[in-house]
Formats: C-alpha cells, structure tokens, sequence
C-alpha cells in the first residue's frame, strides 16, 4: 500500500489529502503540545519556510500516546501551533502512532530504521520520518534530532524535488 | 467487595504485570519496562501495550510510585 493511501483527517474535521504530497518531500513528525521537546516546533517551521518552495513540507500529526502531552482538542491544539510557533505546515488529526490502533501511515513509516538500525515503535514525541517525492520513507529521525541538525537538513536537501 | 491497597515503591522495582499509579495520579497497566529511556541511565519508561491503548510513562528510576495489590 502507498504511503499516501491511508486515510487521515486534517486537525480540524475535514479529510486530508495525502495525495496532493506526491511528488513533494515530506517530513512526517509526531508532535505534542506540552513535551520538553515542544519548542522544536520552531526548527520544524523554519524548515518550512526555507524549503517549501523548493518542494517540501513538514506534516505534523498530534499523539497523545507519550506521556500524555498532547491532551488539548483540535481546536486547542491549532491555536497553541499558530499563537506559539506561527505554524504554517499543515496538521492533522490527533491520532496513534504504536500500538494496536496505530495509525496505518504510521504502520507504513516504523518500519523504517533509524540510523543504528532499528524499527519498530516511536519512542517518543517529535520523532521525524524523511518522504522521498517517490513516496519512499527514506530517513527516521529520533526524538533529540533538532530540526536544524546537519543530519536532518541534510537529507531534506538531498531528496528535495526542486 | 474488597477494595484495592496500593503499596509505594521505587520505579526501578515495577515489574511487567504490575498496575501502578504515578505521582501525577496517572494509572498505567504496565505491559514492559524500558530501561535507560531516551539514553538515559538514571530514568525508565513504562510502556502500557494493550487492546486499550498504547501509551507510555517516563520517570527516574529512584521516582516513588504506588503499586496496586487487591
């Protein structure tokens, strides 16, 4: 199954077309709005604004499986990304990332090791996962990789479509 | 009926089985321990993976918890 088959909602209700990511790299991030690592919000978003023209786009998806820090609805989620960080990617709705109920993008996205190997589950909120414009998942990222990071920015540059 | 006791102990002691309750009131049903969450030496994570739900609970590893007997 493609990566932008399974169905999601957008965080306010309506269906989200993953489709429309074809053809584009994307970076999938599980998020939460009250973690530690809550301010990489701004390294995310600046990585919007440097590489969305050029083909690019974080996709963030609320969880509140990691601690319980992502507890708000819809509505108060969208207005901490936007008062907070000024969040111009697009959001989706909360869903689960491990476990029985696990979001089938997300089934698609952990089995992708990371850089010392391993798949399998999310270990904790902001984890980052690299979308190929071929729909390939290319990259995975753990939590404590900045946005900024060499590592990161680098492989964004290097599948950018344009 | 009898009703529940709940016995504090260290995190380090929570075993895969045990129902326990954080400081923060939080009540998770333990199905795994993870030791050194996140590379750290000093904490765990309990990790709740069940029909319910998944979730998972870091603390230090030194943190009181409460267990449930019944």
């Amino acid at each position: 199954m493609s990566i932008y088959e399974h169905p999601i909602a957008s965080l306010d209700g309506e269906p989200f077309d993953l489709d429309a990511l074809q053809g584009k790299a994307v970076l999938v991030v599980n998020v939460a709005s009250k973690c530690g690592l809550t301010p990489q919000y701004s390294g995310l978003e600046e990585l919007q604004r440097t590489y969305e023209s050029r083909g690019f786009t974080v996709l963030g998806v609320p969880c509140n499986q990691f601690g319980g820090q992502e507890p708000g609805t819809a509505d108060e989620i969208a207005t901490f990304c936007s008062s907070t960080y000024s969040v111009t990617f697009p959001i989706t709705e909360k869903v689960d990332v491990n476990g029985q109920k696990r979001h089938g993008l997300f089934t698609e996205l952990t089995a992708k090791p990371d850089a010392t190997g391993e798949a399998g589950d999310i270990q904790w909120n902001f984890e980052k996962f690299l979308i190929s414009p071929a729909g390939d998942v290319v990259g995975r990222f753990r939590p404590t990789v900045a946005p900024d990071s060499e590592e990161l920015v680098g492989a964004v540059e290097s599948v950018l479509p344009n | 009926m009898a009703s529940d006791t709940w016995k504090t102990v260290k995190a380090e002691q929570v075993k895969a089985g045990d129902t326990v309750r954080t400081q923060s009131g939080s009540v998770v049903i333990v199905s795994r321990v993870e030791k050194s969450f996140m590379g750290l030496p000093n904490m765990l994570a309990f990790i709740e993976d069940t029909e319910d739900r998944w979730f998972k609970q870091p603390l230090t590893a030194d943190s009181d918890v409460e267990v449930r007997s019944s």
